[in-house]
């Protein structure tokens, strides 16, 4: 059998016993990778390349950025700074119509800046949140559409595991990426709050106003958000002026939130604990699945797929603002029914050198891709920030949820459509360092 | 004699991941160390070096842990349509399968280290040993091989898979 006909074999085989056999992501691609690297060269090659990976990717120092950052985020969660940041912004916003609503996407967005994961923010923001939407009557569609929706902006706005994890396989600068991804995570942040106040329009029982609070609450909510702002300009500001390298920048966010923490009270030693084991799970599993992607690569590589179908496409005589739709048609499609992070690390090795023969940025792709798949954690039927919302809020069925973040999804297609027709969304700050 | 083994097992990821754990807090601490000292002084020498090290300790000593506690993804979208005996002999076939590849990821590590050893290799900066770091990572390869064994048995009985209380 030729090379690139195995390897498309081995692409399928991949998706069959992800979607059959629900073997673990990371697993699979590094047992097909394993037996297709074998067949393409020979099993010694194989072996040689298996004890060698493992410990370039666990050695790896690029790759500690993965369990510093997430490290900060788990100590802000069990310090309660999402808790802070949804009182501060309900104080400001809660009087207006759908304000609450306008408040948790708000408060998402805050946590999301000092913490990259969607699943941590969708937990918390529900158990916040909901309880607070609901005694002020608003509708669970819109109640939790804001929750599920606004958790996802966790993956947009910088530090975001995901853009990490592009960065570290493409090799692109994380920096870089990062800021990339500012402008398109205020963006979409403002759309989902135009979102709530288009429903709120629409249906005006469905986001009553909230009480009225006094001026002086509301100076005194903002030491809730000032934490949060002085972690983020930290870490951000410090990769943007060139004080710190991203691993550096992991490691004193969570230094700083830890400080802060311990400070303000907030922390104990069983938090901490448990910070650290939680970190220690997805860190691992993100390692796991990085080692898979790798030992994949390899095969892929072996096969010269990426390289062929880069070739292919880059002499299509069709325009490659339609590649990159086709593209995008893909990951919301495999967004759908995949984890975005093992998604993304499945078809990066094939589409970036597709998108670089093309001429275009690989940090615009990076966050566009990442835009797209996020998409995917609250579309049905694998909406992993959508089930959670569901989880947390009891009485309301997942239907209802998912009805209320089609409402939201709208917000990501204008969003790609800027991002598409005004690149400069993306270039222009990663331009300036 | 499994219920002897399962506990095992549980001690050991736990044990494990407190020595991940630790190895992550020291990054913390190095990372920013280095960054004080830098700022102020010089660069702890061999900074990038122990990072890599700390980190390898991190990644595989939590291996065992994270599938204890069922962290890996897993999509499985058609696999929840089949019928329950033929879910047991899927989960079953794929545990075994996931068990070999881990086997040989340790056993492979393993020879890698051994290599190092044999050779007497050394790091870039610091000039120190780094064979023991790479026998870690065999170490947490096989702990992940020998929490899914036990997964298997449990299925193969009809049981849930191994959880810590």
């Amino acid at each position: 059998m030729e090379p690139i006909t195995l390897g498309l074999v081995g692409v399928l085989c991949l998706l069959l016993v992800i979607l059959v056999l629900r073997v673990p992501v990371g697993f699979a691609m590094g047992i097909i990778g394993f037996v297709g690297f074998a067949k393409v060269l020979n099993l010694k090659a194989a072996y040689g390349m298996l004890g060698t990976e493992i410990w370039n990717v666990f050695s790896s120092y690029g790759l500690t950025v993965i369990p510093l950052f997430i490290l900060m985020g788990q100590i802000c969660f069990y310090s309660g700074v999402n808790e802070r940041l949804y009182k501060s912004a309900y104080a400001w916003m809660g009087h207006i119509r759908g304000g609450i609503a306008m408040a948790t996407v708000m408060a998402c967005a805050g946590f999301a800046a000092i913490c990259g994961s969607n699943t941590a923010t969708a937990a918390t923001m529900s158990t916040v949140a909901l309880p607070e939407m609901k005694k002020f009557k608003y509708n669970p569609i819109l109640s939790t559409g804001s929750v599920a929706a606004g958790a996802t902006l966790g993956a947009v706005i910088p530090p975001s595991v995901v853009l990490i994890i592009i960065g570290l396989q493409t090799g692109e600068s994380i920096s870089r990426l990062f800021m990339g991804g500012v402008v398109p995570g205020i963006l979409l942040c403002a759309l989902f709050l135009l979102t709530v106040y288009m429903m709120c329009v629409r249906h005006p029982d469905w986001g009553p106003a909230g009480e009225e609070v006094s001026f002086k609450e509301k100076l005194a909510s903002l030491p809730g958000s000032i934490e949060m702002i002085i972690l983020f300009v930290l870490v951000m500001g410090g990769l943007f002026a060139g004080w710190f390298t991203p691993t550096e920048a992991g490691a004193a966010g969570s230094a700083f939130a830890l400080l802060i923490s311990i400070v303000s009270r907030e922390m104990t030693f069983k938090r901490f604990f448990a910070a650290v084991s939680d970190t220690l799970k997805v860190s691992c599993m993100i390692m796991v699945v990085m080692l898979g992607a790798v030992i994949f690569g390899r095969f892929l590589a072996v096969t010269r797929i990426p390289f062929e179908a880069a070739n292919f496409v880059a002499a299509l005589p069709i325009p490659p603002t339609v590649i990159i739709l086709l593209i995008c048609v893909i990951y919301i499609i495999g967004g759908m029914v995949m984890d975005a992070l093992a998604l993304l690390l499945i078809t990066i090795p094939i589409f970036f050198p597709i998108v670089s023969a093309m001429g275009y940025d690989p940090v615009w792709f990076g966050v566009l891709i990442t835009i797209v798949t996020t998409l995917g954690a609250i579309t049905p039927p694998v909406g992993v920030t959508t089930f959670i919302v569901a989880s947390m809020a009891e009485d309301v069925s997942i239907d209802r949820v998912f009805l209320g973040v089609s409402y939201f999804m709208i917000a990501y297609v204008v969003l790609v459509a800027l991002m598409l027709a005004f690149p400069a969304t993306v270039t222009f700050l990663p331009s300036l360092l | 004699m499994i219920d002897y083994l399962e506990k095992a097992a549980i001690w050991i990821c736990r044990a494990l991941a407190v020595i991940a754990g630790t190895a992550l807090t020291l990054m913390i601490l190095l990372a920013c160390a280095n960054m004080v000292s830098r700022a102020f002084w010089v660069p702890v020498k061999g900074t990038f070096e122990l990072m890599g090290f700390l980190g390898a300790v991190t990644a595989g000593f939590s291996l065992g842990f994270s599938q204890l506690h069922r962290s890996h993804i897993a999509v499985g979208l058609l696999f929840r349509h089949f019928p329950k005996p033929m879910q047991v002999v899927l989960d079953a076939l794929s545990g075994a399968v996931s068990c070999v590849f881990f086997v040989f990821c340790a056993n492979e590590t393993y020879k890698w280290g051994m290599f190092l050893y044999d050779l007497e290799e050394v790091s870039e900066t610091l000039g120190i040993h780094f064979y023991p770091f790479v026998f870690a990572v065999a170490l947490g390869c096989l702990s992940m091989a020998f929490v899914i064994m036990l997964d298997i048995l449990r299925i193969l009985r009809g049981k849930e898979p191994l959880k810590p209380a």
